[in-house]
Formats: structure tokens, C-alpha cells, sequence
């Protein structure tokens, strides 16, 4: 914890004496970062949207009429057993009716219309696993193969447009992440050259009386993490600021979660690591090739 | 204590000069050895194949219980702390104070308990004579202080063998004379101590033994005065 706290201390002494260097890197990666962050917060407002149309998923199963309650509750049993199948609920035709009339308002439909012409149904839910447009039109295959089924419907087209809308999502999300981390080590790569450069002197220095690489490494090491959670608390602030200040004209856009933003804040440091062992590993091969040791 | 076995470095990988050849030496524990010689004549070179800043191109130098043509790469850091590093231009750390500079190279073997750091720093400024500058920066201080600050950083892993490039190269007659001071009161507490120098009235004063080196090789290897028989 010492040792941490030490090397925090000398990455956040580098970076104040570099201040003009450093400022310049917390802009871009708070940029960089930003621009991930915005997309996360696309991400999750279509996430809160699929959830709720999701629930809304689902086939409806119309019966043939006058199908004796016998058969009713085979095909009952036999549906309820698909493990595609999350829940069933049978409506009869008399409860269709009363539906119908609550919706439009109207009262004894069936003496205006002569008899009920809806028929008995089941609402099927699927599980998470069919949820997805090809899945559902099997399934969807498999219950009208059966006798005494008349009809299946289900919002094909939209469960569709939802289906590839996600998977956008879900590929501008990866390439975008790419494309920041990409972002990320190109600015750390810069920085933290210039860091070494700046300290060029005394690491060789501290090289010659005994210092090791690990303990030459650290403090860049702490500065990059430091750049990089420094960039990622701007980025969401900002966010934060302005989803507050869009609520006026966009009440229904989500922030992100705290955890999302937590995953978010230790990927941005797990990156500034990972970022800133490279860049300083070469920077320190480069240090002991120009004037360190020349093993001929 | 430290032996040059038949070392020979050329630099270039192989095309350019050879800064030392043939080079055998021996050097025992708690002498005090000027290696003279005129700029170009490998004297910094044979002290950075002491620390392997500089690797042999052939040979084998030993030094601190280091074998060149053994020594792992973990180990370098090891054999450097046993062997303390002086300057010319001192290389202390513009922007922390005295004691940060000497307490940095505690802190670089993992030393961070400040009690331990401050006990050891202030038993090494004392020795130096800095104690009381202990909060100046470098640039405060003058030459001679500065390079005491450095003899103490080099000082502070209690090394065996002390080396010194040209310590008092950049220092006038009278701060020479301090510095060289703390240095022989090293050597009389036991250390091992090789100076490189072209002042060859500093090593007549001083010197256990001086050795010549003229391209590269040992030209004179005379022992003026026997161990403890010294004069301060």
C-alpha cells in the first residue's frame, strides 16, 4: 500500500511538472472518452427500450372454433412443454370479447354482431433464448403445424427492425471501444514519451546507482492510470451535466448506472496500465540503448 | 574485490574503436586506486565495465561477487547498489532536496518505512557534513556541497566499493580538498575506492595505488604506499 501510494505520488509530482503536457492529455483522453461514454449512454437508452418492447414480445395462437375443451387442454400441455415456451395463458373467447369491449368502449357487442367471432386463444411468452426474430418464427412454424390451431401471429417485421437494431448497437459499441483504446494508447504513447524525455537525465541516473526497471516503470505507470481516470471522470461529469440539462426536451433519457460507470472508470485505468507498461517499456529500451548499457 | 580478466571493449558493435584491450587487472579490498589517463585513454569506460553500464566485448570482469559473463539481468541492480556511483557533474535530482535525493535510493530497494529512511539519510548527511543542508536543493548548495550530496547517495547502501569519475573535475582546489576528505575517511573506514582522474598531483597525494592507461591499456601500475600505511 506504501509502495502504491509512493508511486501515485511520483506520477502525480511528473505530471504537475509537466503541467502544460499533462492538461493537454486529460483534454483528449476526457475527449476520447467522452465520445465512448455518449455512445454507452445510446447504448443504454436502447437497451431500456428493447427491455420494454421485449416484454411485449410474444405469439398469439388463435384456436379453431368450437374445439372441445379436451383438445384445448392438450394443445395446453403440449405448448407448455416447448422449452422455447417461458409462459402460456389461454383466453378464452368470451374473455377475448370483454377485452375488445373494454378497448373500444363498447357494451354487448355480441347481441350487435349476432354471436362472438373471436376465437379461444393462447398468449404465448418465449424464453429469453427465442426471443430473437428466427426463433420466434419457428416456433411460430411449429404451433400452427398443430391440429386444431387456426392462426399464429406476432410482430415479425419489428421484432426484427429490433433484433438489428441491438446488434448495431452491440457492433458500433466494440468498434467504438476500439477505436477510444486505439485513441487512448496513441495519447498515453505521446505523453508519456515526453515524460520520459523530460525525466531522460535521472532515470539514467537512477539506473546506474541500482534502480530497477519495475521501479523506473512505476511512476509512468501511475501517471498514465492517473491521465487516463483523471480523462474518465471529465468525460463523466460532462455526460452527467449534460443528460441533466437535455431532461427539459428528453425526460426519457437514461443515465448510466453506477456500475456502468464504475466498469467504465477501472476500464479506463486498466487501459492507462496496460497503455503506459508498453509506451514506458519501449521508452526505457530506447533510454538504455542511447547511452545505458551496450552488451557488444 | 574487483578483476579485469583479459577485457577488451569496442564500441559500434564490433566496428569502432576498442575503448580498452587486453586489460588485466586486480584490485583487494580497501584500496584506494586512481586510475589516471588523458581524455579518450577508457578510463569512465573501465568504471562503467565495473557496473555493466558497459558490457565487455571480450574478457571477463568480476566485481562485488558479479561474474560479467554470469551476472543475470535482475542482478545488475544488485551489483550496481554494492558498487556506489560518483559523478563529475554530481546528477542529483534538480527538484527534491537533499534528503529526498539520498532517501530516493532507499525507497528504489522497496525501504519505504520513514523512521528507517529518516535514521539512515541522516547517519549518511552527517557523514558527508550535509546534515545541516539536509533541506536545501541542489542548486543551492555549491559544487563541493553538491558532490558530497552525491558521495552520500552513493553511499547510502553501505557499499563495499565506491566509484568516482572525475569527482572533483568540476570543482576549484579548495572544494576538491573537501571532497577528497570525505573520500579518504571512506577509505579509512574500509571502503574500496577507485577514482578516474587526469590529475595526476591529486593521485601522487592520495593514491594507494595508480594505474596509467594509455589507448586502452594498462601503461603503469604502481603501488605507492601499502593498505593502512596511508597519511591523512
Amino acid at each position: 500500500m506504501k509502495a502504491l501510494l509512493f508511486f501515485l505520488q511520483e506520477g502525480w509530482d511528473s505530471l504537475r511538472r509537466n503541467l502544460a503536457a499533462s492538461l493537454a492529455a486529460v483534454t483528449a483522453m476526457g475527449a476520447v472518452l467522452f465520445v465512448l461514454l455518449l455512445l454507452l449512454l445510446m447504448s443504454r437508452n436502447v437497451l431500456v427500450l428493447a427491455e420494454r418492447l421485449a416484454e411485449r414480445k410474444g405469439l398469439t395462437a388463435f384456436l379453431a372454433m368450437d374445439l372441445s375443451p379436451e383438445r384445448v387442454a392438450e394443445l395446453h400441455h403440449h405448448f407448455a412443454s416447448f422449452p422455447e415456451v417461458k409462459s402460456l395463458h389461454f383466453i378464452a373467447r368470451g374473455e377475448a370479447l370483454r377485452e375488445v369491449e373494454a378497448d373500444l368502449g363498447a357494451e354487448h357487442l355480441e347481441e350487435t354482431l349476432g354471436e362472438n367471432p373471436l376465437p379461444d386463444a393462447f398468449l404465448i411468452q418465449p424464453s429469453a433464448r427465442a426471443s430473437d426474430a428466427a426463433s420466434l418464427e419457428k416456433l411460430a412454424r411449429e404451433i400452427q403445424a398443430y391440429e386444431g390451431v387456426e392462426d399464429v401471429i406476432y410482430g415479425a417485421r419489428w421484432v426484427k427492425v429490433l433484433d438489428q437494431s441491438l446488434g448495431l448497437v452491440r457492433r458500433a459499441n466494440a468498434v467504438t471501444a476500439g477505436l477510444t483504446i486505439l485513441a487512448i494508447l496513441l495519447v498515453l504513447a505521446n505523453t508519456l514519451r515526453l515524460l520520459v524525455l523530460m525525466r531522460d537525465d535521472q532515470l539514467a541516473v537512477l539506473k546506474i546507482i541500482g534502480a530497477t526497471d519495475a521501479f523506473l516503470r512505476a511512476p509512468f505507470v501511475a501517471a498514465g492510470a492517473l491521465l487516463c481516470l483523471t480523462g474518465g471522470l471529465i468525460a463523466v461529469v460532462l455526460l452527467y451535466v449534460g443528460v441533466t440539462a437535455s431532461h427539459a426536451f428528453l425526460p426519457g433519457l437514461h443515465f448510466l448506472p453506477t456500475t456502468w460507470v464504475l466498469i467504465f472508470l477501472a476500464g479506463a485505468v486498466i487501459v492507462g496500465v496496460i497503455g503506459s507498461l508498453l509506451t514506458v517499456e519501449l521508452s526505457i529500451l530506447n533510454l538504455e540503448r542511447r547511452g545505458g548499457a551496450n552488451r557488444a | 574485490m574487483i578483476s579485469f580478466e583479459r577485457v577488451g571493449k569496442q564500441y559500434a558493435s564490433g566496428r569502432g574503436e576498442w575503448a580498452v584491450r587486453e586489460l588485466t587487472l586486480r584490485i583487494d579490498p580497501g584500496e584506494l586506486v586512481f586510475v589516471l589517463g588523458a581524455s579518450g585513454a577508457g578510463k569512465t569506460t573501465l568504471l562503467k565495465l565495473i557496473t555493466l553500464e558497459e558490457w565487455p566485448t571480450e574478457g571477463r570482469v568480476s566485481a562485488a561477487g558479479f561474474r560479467s559473463d554470469t551476472i543475470r539481468r535482475r542482478e545488475i541492480p544488485q551489483l550496481r547498489r554494492r558498487c556506489g556511483v560518483v559523478f563529475q557533474d554530481f546528477r542529483l535530482i534538480r527538484d527534491k532536496t537533499i534528503f529526498e535525493n539520498v532517501a530516493y535510493c532507499l525507497r528504489m530497494t522497496g525501504t519505504l518505512d520513514s523512521g528507517l529512511i529518516t535514521r539512515a539519510v541522516s547517519r549518511v548527511l552527517h557523514d558527508v557534513g550535509l546534515y545541516g543542508k539536509r533541506n536545501s536543493f541542489p542548486h543551492e548548495l555549491s559544487g563541493g556541497e553538491q558532490q558530497r550530496a552525491a558521495i552520500g547517495r552513493a553511499l547510502i547502501h553501505q557499499p563495499s566499493l565506491l566509484l568516482a569519475d572525475e569527482p572533483t573535475g568540476n570543482l576549484d582546489d579548495a572544494t576538491g580538498a573537501e571532497v577528497m576528505a570525505v573520500l579518504k575517511r571512506l577509505h579509512l573506514a574500509g571502503t574500496t575506492i577507485l577514482i578516474a582522474t587526469h590529475d595526476e598531483a591529486l593521485a601522487q597525494q592520495h593514491a594507494t595505488r595508480m594505474i596509467t592507461l594509455r589507448d586502452g591499456k594498462v601503461a603503469e601500475d604502481l603501488f605507492l604506499r601499502p593498505h593502512g600505511t596511508e597519511i591523512y
